[in-house]
């Protein structure tokens, strides 16, 4: 791996080096874009300090890779020659994001199954700013999309960049956790990398004197996912934002300007002609501010985006968490259907009220971290008994309808006669 | 139609109900059934030290549950049945149980048809990574697999 050529000063890290093919890489106008991407799309609607972007995100990733495979290397688990690979694919790993991250994903998720994790693979592969400066390197742009993506041969490489405890989640907990204010989704980075190491199937682990450390971190994630990224106010405000993208490219008034970031197949064209560098949170932000200064497209359209510039978007007019989604799945049957069934019948539109279920694993049996105990073995932190791990819930569920401000009311007697009683148990 | 509902019937109709327990079996039975037997479920799948996994299917499954909910419209019954006539032929010309041969299958598949950079000897791969497994196990289940790698490659491309 080079040597350092510059030094950047990161807000958690402190001072990150970066090699000659890092900075050549961050250079880059494509890798720049994610100056212009937020890290938490919507979280400042509720939290005015989270304002911090994918960029910061993916050098404190590369760090905590640099940090984490540089002790691996030492121990003998990674070849020294494969770290500069591994600090370039936890750098370039979110290089696909949208803008406003998961908000606007959804919408090409759900069209298109085109997921950010698609969008960094063909800019890794097939973006010339980034491809050239991978080739120039000697680095081969596959090789690094294979990590990305999880499909490197070797496993241990997919599972440092993502599995439960891996540099994406542990540099995202600290830094949103600071820059919201959270408190409680502090960890303590420096034992988790100073401890965490490999067992013998090549799983990422820690040795049985660390595992507070790692029980640490899945508390400070639950606590996080809670009170940040399902927070019921900042899921409202994503909501919304999907819905003014979803009209705007349905608009045709508004459309042309948007493409040909409309489709899958035009995000990636744009990735090919080295222009993605555009799509960001500005570029949209903007399209909002002048569909309403030249009073473009539909009246549902500048409508919801007066909504979104005001804060006047959805409400949670029900709330419901559950430790058991699938009781709570298998309750609800098709209750949700028949809610949207009589919202439509009751002429309530489609942007007017939105029902919302999703499900967040808090600890995985399959995916979780090892430790390894005192006599050699290695289990999941889930099955180790002298873990409080072992005790908590598997997944989270939440349940919400969501309705603009002029409907709230309605909607809201609506779902507690319908729903009310699936949920209340 | 749920997919999620479609992976955990397949496993169940392979494996009986202990494949409820072990998620795994399930991520390992979806990934043959979409690799070599052309299931369109539409999951993407991770190579990790326990083999082939999908972050959407283990997030789906914590909603799915059986009885399952949705009219089966799939070709679930023929698929199962050819994954449980491939398990049975592996078993029979090793000395593996029906699970253990999944989970070679679903190693050589994925390592033969899925990961990058491919490795030039993928039993030496598989055998790096469970050192308990015999060569001539691995090279028996690859010698059953090769006509079915052939279609994967054909399904992939």
């Amino acid at each position: 791996m080079g040597d350092a050529v510059k030094y950047v000063y990161d807000e958690v890290h402190g001072y990150i080096p970066l090699t000659d093919l890092e900075l050549r890489v961050i250079d880059t106008p494509t890798f720049q874009r994610l100056r212009r991407v937020k890290q938490l799309a919507q979280a400042w609607f509720v939290y005015p300090g989270a304002v911090h972007t994918r960029f910061s995100h993916c050098l404190g990733a590369m760090h905590l890779m640099g940090c984490i495979a540089g002790k691996l290397s030492m121990e003998g688990f990674i070849p020294k020659d494969d770290l500069q690979l591994l600090k370039i694919a936890a750098l370039l790993h979110d290089v696909g994001h949208t803008p406003y991250s998961h908000a606007i994903e959804t919408y090409f998720k759900e069209r298109f199954q085109v997921t950010h994790e698609d969008i960094s693979t063909w800019i890794i592969t097939e973006d010339p700013h980034i491809k050239d400066a991978l080739n120039d390197h000697g680095i081969e742009p596959k090789e690094v999309a294979a990590i990305v993506s999880g499909r490197h041969k070797d496993s241990t490489y997919n599972m440092l960049l993502s599995s439960d405890l891996d540099v994406d989640r542990l540099d995202y907990l600290l830094r949103d956790a600071l820059h919201t204010g959270v408190k409680y989704g502090l960890i303590d980075i420096h034992r988790i990398t100073t401890m965490l190491t490999v067992d013998k199937e090549g799983n990422v682990a820690v040795p049985e004197k660390a595992v507070q450390a790692a029980e640490s971190f899945y508390i400070a994630r639950l606590h996080m996912y809670r009170s940040v990224y399902y927070h019921k106010t900042i899921t409202a405000y994503q909501l919304l934002i999907n819905a003014i993208y979803e009209e705007m490219i349905e608009d045709p008034e508004v459309r042309d300007i948007l493409e040909p970031f409309t489709t899958g197949d035009g995000v990636r064209r744009a990735v090919r002609a080295g222009k993605i560098y555009l799509w960001d949170d500005f570029f949209i932000g903007g399209l909002m501010n002048y569909v309403i200064i030249r009073g473009l497209g539909s009246n549902v359209l500048r409508n919801l985006i007066r909504l979104y510039l005001g804060r006047e978007g959805y409400h949670a007019v029900l709330d419901k968490i559950t430790y058991n989604p699938r009781e709570l799945s298998k309750r609800l049957g098709n209750a949700l259907a028949e809610l949207k069934e009589r919202l439509k019948n009751a002429g309530i539109g489609k942007h007017d009220a939105k029902p919302y279920f999703d499900t967040v694993k808090i600890a995985s049996d399959e995916n979780c971290v090892r430790v390894i105990t005192s006599t050699g073995t290695s289990v999941p932190i889930t099955r180790f008994r002298a873990s409080i791990i072992s005790s908590v819930p598997r997944c989270l569920g939440i349940l919400r309808i969501y309705a603009l401000p002029g409907c709230a009311e309605y909607v809201r007697k609506l779902s507690v006669d319908l729903l009310n009683h699936y949920v209340s148990v | 139609m749920n997919r999620a509902c479609c992976a955990l019937i397949l496993a169940t109709k392979v494996f009986g109900m202990p494949a409820l327990r072990d998620p795994l079996l399930i991520h390992k039975a979806t990934y043959i059934a979409q690799k070599l037997f052309g299931l369109r479920l539409g999951y993407r799948f991770a190579w990790l030290s326990s083999g082939p996994y999908s972050r959407s299917l283990s997030k789906e499954l914590t909603t799915t549950g059986i009885p399952c909910q949705c009219n089966i419209k799939n070709n679930i019954e023929e698929i199962s049945a050819k994954i449980t006539n491939l398990l049975a032929r592996v078993c029979k010309c090793t000395d593996l149980s029906p699970d253990e041969a999944l989970d070679v299958i679903a190693g050589i598949v994925m390592l033969s048809t899925d990961v990058y950079p491919v490795p030039s000897d993928v039993v030496g791969e598989l055998k790096r990574r469970k050192p308990s497994l015999r060569r001539e196990v691995i090279d028996s289940v690859v010698k059953t697999l090769l006509p079915h790698l052939r279609v994967s490659k054909q399904i992939t491309r």
